[in-house]
């Protein structure tokens, strides 16, 4: 049998209920959630035999050995990142802060505004001398700073958050609860205020069958100009404005965070 | 014939399953693209939402006045319906996967749609 990996990827998909994969690789964090980062670390520890897990994260592909439930180094980083120059081939080790600190800086750079992490799972290569076991998904986080058991936030809040850049002003509501408000949220607030209620109401009325996450993109709703948004997800609302040339990317923003 | 044009506009956008021609005074689509999927309940909830989401002339569930566009985007799909600017109650709707560029559909739709809205 030439590729067992191959196999060991359809065998797992198969076994699984819940797991999503997309071209053979396990999709582990979508849109941020669960933070990518503490999603990678968990992969790290659920591996007892030694393996190569290959995550991609978005569009760059990082190789580690792990083993043990810990990550002994990279192995490869593609796109030829300068900061994965100091890390790639050297065993992670309590030893080398420098190079612990290196990895911990590239995992969070590749990390920080990941939409989607996938990973597989392939034969171990050839790596290090064996004296050293490298460090624990636990001992890596405390490391990094990174909380294991954090709940991810909401859709629409981490979305907000992630998209702030192209919005005029928000406002994030959750259960009735306006959670937060970004610049200029009188006109946005007098919508949340006088119409949103009686928008979901006409729309759960009109068609049930459309309940699920959504975003509203209107084109001068309040007059020449304005552009108003909303996205609703269960108990969950936010209403922007946004830069009307954004509007596409908003959109591709918002549907690649529902996967 | 106005069929012909929205398979033209189709055409051209191939992730798009519907391209529709309609009404929102009566509430009614009056021309698809020939290979439209959606069934008749489909395209009068598709006229449904887009006179809830862009207003009409009577009343705008969000917002003061009604909107000149208004795109939805859910789990896959985007939704995307356009106004006349000349007849308001004339508008385009498209059902398309997510992968619509918008702003190239934008630059073709708006056009047909004055043009189908003026009987040109």
């Amino acid at each position: 049998m030439s590729d067992t990996s191959t196999i060991t990827n359809k065998l797992a998909a198969l076994l699984s209920d819940d797991d999503v994969y997309v071209a053979g690789a396990r999709v582990i964090a979508q849109g941020g959630s669960p933070a990518p980062l503490a999603a990678v670390l968990t992969e790290i520890d659920a591996t007892v035999l030694e393996r190569t897990l290959v995550f991609s994260i978005d569009d760059v592909n990082v190789s580690m050995i792990v083993a043990g439930r810990r990550l002994r180094g990279f192995t490869d980083v593609s796109g030829n990142l300068p900061e994965a120059a100091n890390v790639i081939g050297k065993v992670l080790s309590r030893d080398d802060a420098e190079t612990l600190q290196a990895a911990g800086d590239l995992m969070l750079l590749l990390c920080a505004s990941a939409n989607r992490v996938t990973v597989r799972s392939l034969p171990a290569t050839p790596f290090g001398t064996g004296a050293d076991a490298g460090l624990s998904a636990n001992g890596l986080a405390t490391l990094w700073h990174i909380n294991l058991d954090d709940k991810p936030a909401a859709l629409i809040e981490r979305y907000l958050s992630a998209n702030a850049a192209d919005l005029s002003a928000y406002i994030y509501v959750s259960n009735g609860d306006v959670v937060k408000t970004v610049g200029d949220v009188a006109t946005l607030d007098a919508l949340w205020s006088t119409q949103v209620t009686e928008f979901r109401k006409r729309h759960r009325a009109l068609l049930p069958k459309q309940d699920g996450p959504r975003l509203t993109c209107l084109d001068e709703p309040m007059g020449e100009g304005s552009t108003v948004a909303i996205a609703i997800d269960g108990n969950d609302v936010g209403l922007f404005s946004y830069k009307r040339s954004q509007m596409p990317r908003l959109v591709s923003a918002w549907t690649a965070s529902l996967g | 014939m106005v069929v012909d044009d929205l398979d033209a506009l189709q055409e051209k956008f191939a992730v798009c399953d519907t391209i529709a021609f309609a009404d929102l005074s009566t509430q009614m689509i009056l021309v698809t693209n020939s290979a439209t999927s959606l069934p008749r309940e489909g395209l009068d909830n598709l006229c449904a939402e887009a006179a809830l989401t862009m207003g009409t002339k009577r009343r705008q569930f969000l917002g003061t006045e009604p909107s000149s566009s208004a795109v939805v985007a859910s789990r896959g799909q985007v939704r995307l319906f356009l106004r006349a600017k000349a007849e308001p109650n004339d508008i385009l709707c498209c059902v398309s996967t997510d992968k619509l560029d918008i702003n190239a559909f934008l630059a073709e739709a708006q056009p047909l749609l004055e043009k189908l809205s003026t009987g040109g």
